[in-house]
């Protein structure tokens, strides 16, 4: 069903998302999503409100169980995993609506991300420092998280996940509500991320970011990938243009 | 190798800052408040009566200390929580009237069972459960079904008669002459639960107990085991429990179902938690030390209507959850320099 538009090799597969269909109740919301996700790549996924791309993320991380299919990580079926043992191997996410730990400190926030992972590198005290000055939290080392403000948390989940070392990164909207010119230095901090070697996947609704950082962009609509390719065939791609530019 | 060690410590910022950072007046604090403690019962000539207050303010602070590891650390509200309590005077009781085994053997016997049944009850309920309600209705289950049994097994419990424990002066027997070594021994087992409570605040098993609390979608993303960190924290409690059980069975050397594992107990030690504020080690300390002369002095006040202090308590509890949920303590928790002694 999913249309090959070039570029997209198999050779190098990370993560594989085989037949995923879920529903709930008499809703199907993923009637069999079929996705390779290559090693060392940023792959965008985008889609209308409500056709299941957090849902996908859900299943991949362990959150949801699929009611078919398989998810294949580095070659293994990881596909009835807990969350948490997915995490410890390397497979880490985001959450659309921000997840961080209220009632502790920033750096408290940090802490429970600097171990816990299969794939640990480097001093994670030195890592922590550069994230928060990264993400301008330095200054609130010791302040309750329940004190941030809305992009403050955003940003704080985001120098939390990648405080894990993770192997694959599900990021869900990491954009939203992040100031313009942050915006652009997380694109370049991932882009760095990705030279070392991390693979990234992520949803994002604006199309022009996700076509300036994605390697291939994956449409999913009416429960399956529509469409995965290079982001200029997709932007220019008229049922793109009329789902995402408002053509209807 | 000390200096090292400490500008080590004081240079990350994945170190919770602890007691140390406070300096040297909290250290002072500390110093003259436990010297006060060991020199009350000795330095003054008090009555026995008032020594005897002080070691069920250490009793109940080690209880409510205990809670704390696991209905604030972990926010799962155990509620049947003198079940353990029960377990292990029972378990010391048992050994020592039937087959002649130390009640310090005992001791152990009573914490290795609790942290047995605590495991076999706590896995289904966090693994299976839904939320943390499921947790506490099966704790507070718990504690009718161990009560019941102690009740109903009575040729070898004694039943609600309860047994009197045989008095062999013996400190190998737990037995001590001098009652006032009762006060030593509880002190000990406070101050142990305190250090453990602070101690495990610090570490990487308590941190993941916080996560765990506060989100445990957030915490299983960073690769914690929800269930791990829950059962932990429950056994811990139970574990803690126990131990006072059976020391409070060796002082009072009489053992009913009623005495130690009463609803009203697993009431008084969450509200001593709570008062206190359940996030803090000293939480259970500073409960029990405002809770305990008070409810001395209301069950002496209600003799002739049982049952009046517990609803009081019942009460209290609401109040407290509705206004000042985190407790005494937790009024401290937004002064970085006081976070660090409350240890919020
Ligand atoms: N736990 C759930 N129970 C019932 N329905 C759900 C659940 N989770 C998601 N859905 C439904 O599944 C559909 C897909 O939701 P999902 O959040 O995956 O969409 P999305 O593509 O991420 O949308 P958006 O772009 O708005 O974030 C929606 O119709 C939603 O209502
Ligand atoms: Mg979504």
């Amino acid at each position: 069903m999913a249309q090959d538009c070039g570029l997209v090799t198999m050779a190098s597969s990370i993560l594989s998302i085989q037949n995923v269909k879920k529903s709930f109740g008499g809703l199907d919301v993923l009637k069999g999503i079929n996705l390779e996700i290559e090693e060392g790549k940023i792959t965008g996924i985008i889609g209308p409100n409500g056709a299941g791309k957090s849902t996908l993320f859900d299943i991949i991380s362990g959150y949801q169980k699929a009611n078919e299919g398989k998810i294949i990580f580095e070659g293994k079926d990881v596909s009835k995993l807990m969350p948490h043992l997915l995490a410890r191997q390397g497979v880490i996410r985001t959450f659309q609506l921000t997840r961080i730990f209220r009632n502790l400190t920033v750096a408290e926030n940090l802490l429970v991300f600097a171990s816990n992972s299969k794939n640990q590198k480097g001093n994670s005290n030195e890592r922590a420092i550069e994230l928060l000055e990264f993400v301008h939290l330095s200054g609130l080392v010791n302040d309750e998280a329940s004190t941030l403000s809305y992009g403050q948390s955003k940003l704080l989940e985001f120098a939390q996940v990648l405080m894990h070392s993770p192997k694959i990164l599900l990021l869900d909207e990491p954009f939203a509500g992040i100031n313009p010119g942050l915006i652009d230095q997380m694109m370049q901090h991932l882009r760095k991320l990705q030279s070392e070697g991390l693979t990234i996947v992520l949803i994002e609704h604006n199309l022009p970011m996700v076509a300036k950082l994605c390697d291939s962009i994956a449409v999913v609509t009416n429960g399956v990938i529509e469409m995965h390719g290079a982001p200029d065939v997709i932007v220019n791609d008229s049922r793109v243009k009329e789902v995402f530019l408002g053509g209807h | 190798m000390r200096n090292k060690k400490a500008t080590s410590e004081a240079s990350s910022i994945l170190t919770i800052p602890g007691l140390q950072s406070a300096g040297w007046p909290a250290f002072l604090g500390i110093a003259v408040i436990l010297i006060g403690i060991l020199a009350f019962p000795v330095a003054f000539d008090v009555r026995f009566y008032f020594v005897q207050v002080g070691i069920l303010i250490m009793f109940y602070a080690t209880l409510g200390t205990a809670w704390g590891i696991v209905g604030g650390y972990a926010g799962q509200h155990s509620i049947g929580q003198a079940a353990f309590v029960g377990i292990g005077a029972y378990t010391s009781t048992l050994l020592y009237m039937k087959l002649d085994i130390s009640p310090w053997i005992g001791l152990i016997a009573g914490m290795l069972l609790s942290a047995l049944i605590a495991a076999v009850i706590g896995y289904p309920l966090f693994r299976y459960g839904l939320k943390g309600d499921y947790f506490a209705l099966g704790t507070v289950a718990l504690g009718l079904i161990i009560f019941e049994i102690t009740t109903s097994f009575s040729t070898i419990t004694g039943g609600s008669q309860g047994i009197p424990l045989k008095y062999e002066e013996n400190p190998l027997n737990f037995q001590f002459p001098n009652r006032t070594v009762y006060y030593y021994i509880i002190f000990i087992i406070w101050i142990l639960t305190v250090f453990i409570s602070y101690k495990l605040r610090r570490s990487r098993a308590g941190f993941e107990m916080l996560a765990v609390r506060d989100d445990e979608i957030a915490a299983a993303r960073g690769g914690i085991s929800v269930l791990k960190a829950k059962l932990t924290a429950f056994i811990l409690a139970a574990v803690i429990s126990a131990a006072a059980g059976t020391f409070f069975a060796q002082f009072i050397l009489f053992l009913d179902p009623s005495t130690v594992m009463s609803l009203g107990i697993s009431v008084q030690i969450i509200l001593v938690a709570v008062l206190g504020g359940m996030n803090s080690y000293l939480g259970g300390t500073l409960g029990a030390i405002i809770l305990i002369p008070v409810s001395q002095l209301l069950a002496s006040t209600f003799t002739e209507r049982p049952g009046t202090d517990i609803a009081l308590y019942g009460v209290i509890l609401i109040v407290l959850m509705l206004f000042m949920p985190n407790g005494i303590l937790g009024l401290f928790r937004n002064s970085p320099k006081w976070r660090k002694i409350v240890g919020w």
